[in-house]
């Protein structure tokens, strides 16, 4: 039996390792992101806070203005039931010279009489 | 080891509180904030308006304002009283006083008109304020004031229909619940909760405000005119007892009721009596009829006084002895003829008809403070009782209760409960008395003596352009308690209707006291003024002239 004479390959050549600087991992500190969202929820809370309160104003000028109408409704309520009273009617009549007749004349129609 | 140790229990201490504070007690402390936070407001609810027949409005509830003061807010107190005392119409030196006072708040004026306010709003005054509140007007001023009653400050009934219908006027307040800001703002998106407030209900009544007011009118003039102390006109409609107008003089403003005198704010038509005199007779001389003692026709010889027992009666004017029938009896308003006519009565009849036209207990007209007047029991009479009873004395009753006995002979003998309130709301009101006094034809009878009345007798003063009317006058000396008996003064009256033939008024006209003692009679001051205002009236009412 023959063997055939193994095959040792060649070594490999080493390859020349060098050390080299590892790439950093830049790590964010966690207090500017609580920071930043600290100011955010902040102005949120001003910008909610402030449209809240204006739409209060807006409510209270609505309010004011509401009073005023009915003001005016509830004025316009007592004129009107003044101008028609019978004292005024009579005035503004005695005025014009018109007043209850002292001697009425009557026309009265006969029975069976025809008017028209 | 130890800070470790420490701060464990700090945090420890921490979780504990904020467990306690978010979980165990969060509910309450949910609740304080809230309650903070939450602002509620009474909303009141409008009394309810009163209108006349027609719809006109004689007492409206509207939203008013009231000026009110923090004096600790107040810069210069002698400008801002100075400024609001030109605008409000108050004493310079009344303003200073309550701009001085010791506290936050005081009123300067309240129930003022929206028109009123206004300036003083937009003056913007530090420490002066504008509060809305209610306010009841009565646009007519004194029109049928003694009928409308008044209300106080705080809107409550204090007289009149105001205070007799005050549950029925006022309204069930609701209210407003919601959040506000530390300001005081309303927070739009806060809790809101509204409750609707409930208006009171309205009335509407039986007087016509034209009526009203020309019988207010013409009885002023009549009264000043008398030189007498007061007086009183009821127009009534006998079908139905409705009261179309009811007048007195003096009046007084409702809108102003703390300036009137005390004196002036009676309803004197249904709180004060007064011994109705002749007109009484028509109820003598009706039961008489009625009872079938007397006809019309029949004669009785009548001088001009007569003794009943130790007490004598005089008619008013002197005459022969005369032949008279009841007719003229009436006519005449003959004193003796009527005691004649009451002889053959009696008693216990006249006190039957006297209780059945309404005399001795009130009409239960829906007015407050209503006298029933006063009628003895016939058991307690004594001798001559009867006969003075018969012509008017002794006898009490107030003008309304004999305008109503007046009715009840306009309308075919039936007397009708009066009534001044139609409606409450949309529903009419009811369940009203009435009672057959009189046989129709009786009526009719007892109406043509009425018409002679004015035809030939006392009351011709009352004739009606036009129209044939019918009623009789009353001429009563005032009993005096401080005399202890008659005085001089006298209430002249006059109770009429027309037209005669189908009565659609009864009107009754009393003026008390006036100036010329007996020489002012019902015939002379009281049946003048009937005429006036029941010429109106007819022609108001859209009746047709029948003479």
């Amino acid at each position: 039996m023959t063997t055939q004479p193994s095959t040792v390959p060649a070594p490999l050549a080493r390859p020349r390792l060098r050390a080299i600087a590892g790439r950093r991992t830049v790590t964010v500190p966690s207090w500017p992101i609580g920071l930043v969202l600290v100011i955010a929820v902040f102005f949120a809370l001003v910008a909610a806070r402030t449209a809240l309160d204006a739409s209060a104003f807006e409510l209270r000028e609505l309010r004011a203005e509401i009073n005023q109408e009915s003001a005016q409704v509830a004025q316009l309520q007592i004129d009107v039931a003044r101008a028609s009273t019978p004292r005024r009617l009579a005035e503004a009549a005695s005025a014009l010279g018109l007043g209850l007749p002292e001697q009425p004349v009557l026309v009265l129609n006969s029975p069976g009489g025809k008017t028209g | 080891m130890t800070i470790g140790l420490v701060l464990v229990i700090a945090w420890g201490a921490v979780a504990f509180r904020l467990v306690q504070v978010q979980v165990v007690r969060a509910e309450a402390f949910a609740d304080d904030a809230l309650s903070q936070r939450l602002r509620s407001v009474v909303v009141p609810g409008p009394r309810g308006s009163i209108f006349d027949r027609d719809g006109d409005a004689l007492a409206l509830s509207v939203q008013g304002a009231a000026v009110t003061a923090n004096p600790r807010e107040i810069s210069n107190l002698e400008e801002t009283a100075q400024v609001l005392a030109a605008e409000l119409g108050v004493g310079v030196d009344e303003l200073r006083a309550k701009l001085a006072e010791e506290g936050s708040f005081v009123y300067l004026q309240r129930q003022l008109e929206p028109a009123e306010a206004a300036p003083i709003q937009a003056l913007d005054l530090p420490g002066i304020y504008v509060l809305p509140e209610p306010i009841r007007v009565y646009p007519q001023s004194n029109l049928a004031a003694h009928v409308l009653g008044f209300v106080g400050v705080d809107h409550a009934g204090l007289d009149g229909l105001e205070y007799k219908f005050d549950e029925e006027l006022t309204g069930t307040p609701g209210g407003l619940e919601f959040e506000v800001s530390p300001g005081g703002e309303q927070i739009p998106s806060g809790r809101f909760h509204r409750v609707d407030s409930q208006s009171g209900r309205d009335l509407v009544l039986t007087i016509d405000s034209q009526l009203q007011y020309w019988a207010e009118e013409e009885l002023a003039a009549a009264v000043k005119a008398s030189g007498g102390k007061a007086g009183s006109v009821v127009i009534m409609q006998p079908t139905t007892g409705a009261v179309l107008a009811l007048a007195n003089f003096p009046g007084f403003d409702p809108n102003q009721p703390g300036t009137a005198a005390p004196d002036h704010l009676r309803n004197r038509a249904v709180t004060d009596t007064y011994e109705p005199g002749s007109t009484a007779k028509l109820i003598t001389v009706s039961a008489a009829l009625a009872e079938a003692k007397v006809e019309p026709t029949r004669l009785f010889s009548v001088k001009d006084q007569i003794e009943v027992e130790d007490r004598k009666y005089r008619d008013f004017t002197p005459h022969e002895e005369a032949l008279w029938d009841v007719n003229r009896i009436v006519g005449k308003s003959s004193n003796v003829g009527t005691i004649l006519i009451y002889q053959q009565l009696g008693d216990p009849l006249l006190f039957r008809y006297l209780r059945a036209f309404g005399l001795g207990y009130p009409t239960e007209v829906d007015l407050p403070a209503e006298e029933s007047g006063h009628l003895d029991p016939v058991s307690s009479w004594c001798g001559p009782c009867g006969a003075s009873t018969a012509i008017g004395y002794r006898v009490s009753v107030t003008p309304l209760q004999m305008t109503a006995a007046f009715s009840a002979v306009a309308n075919q003998g039936v007397w009708r409960q009066p009534y001044v309130v139609e409606r409450i709301g949309d529903e009419p009101t009811g369940g009203r008395r009435q009672q057959r006094v009189l046989a129709d034809d009786v009526a009719v009878v007892v109406r043509t003596m009425l018409g002679g009345v004015i035809t030939e007798g006392t009351g011709a003063a009352a004739a009606v352009p036009g129209y044939a009317v019918g009623g009789k006058t009353g001429t009563t000396n005032k009993y005096e308690p401080e005399l202890g008996g008659y005085g001089e003064d006298v209430v002249a009256s006059f109770i009429g209707m027309a037209p005669l033939e189908n009565p659609a008024v009864v009107i009754g006209v009393f003026i008390d006291s006036p100036s010329a003692k007996r020489q002012d009679t019902g015939g002379s001051i009281a049946a003048p003024l009937f005429s006036r205002i029941a010429s109106y009236a007819l022609g108001q009412l859209g009746v047709a002239p029948n003479a």
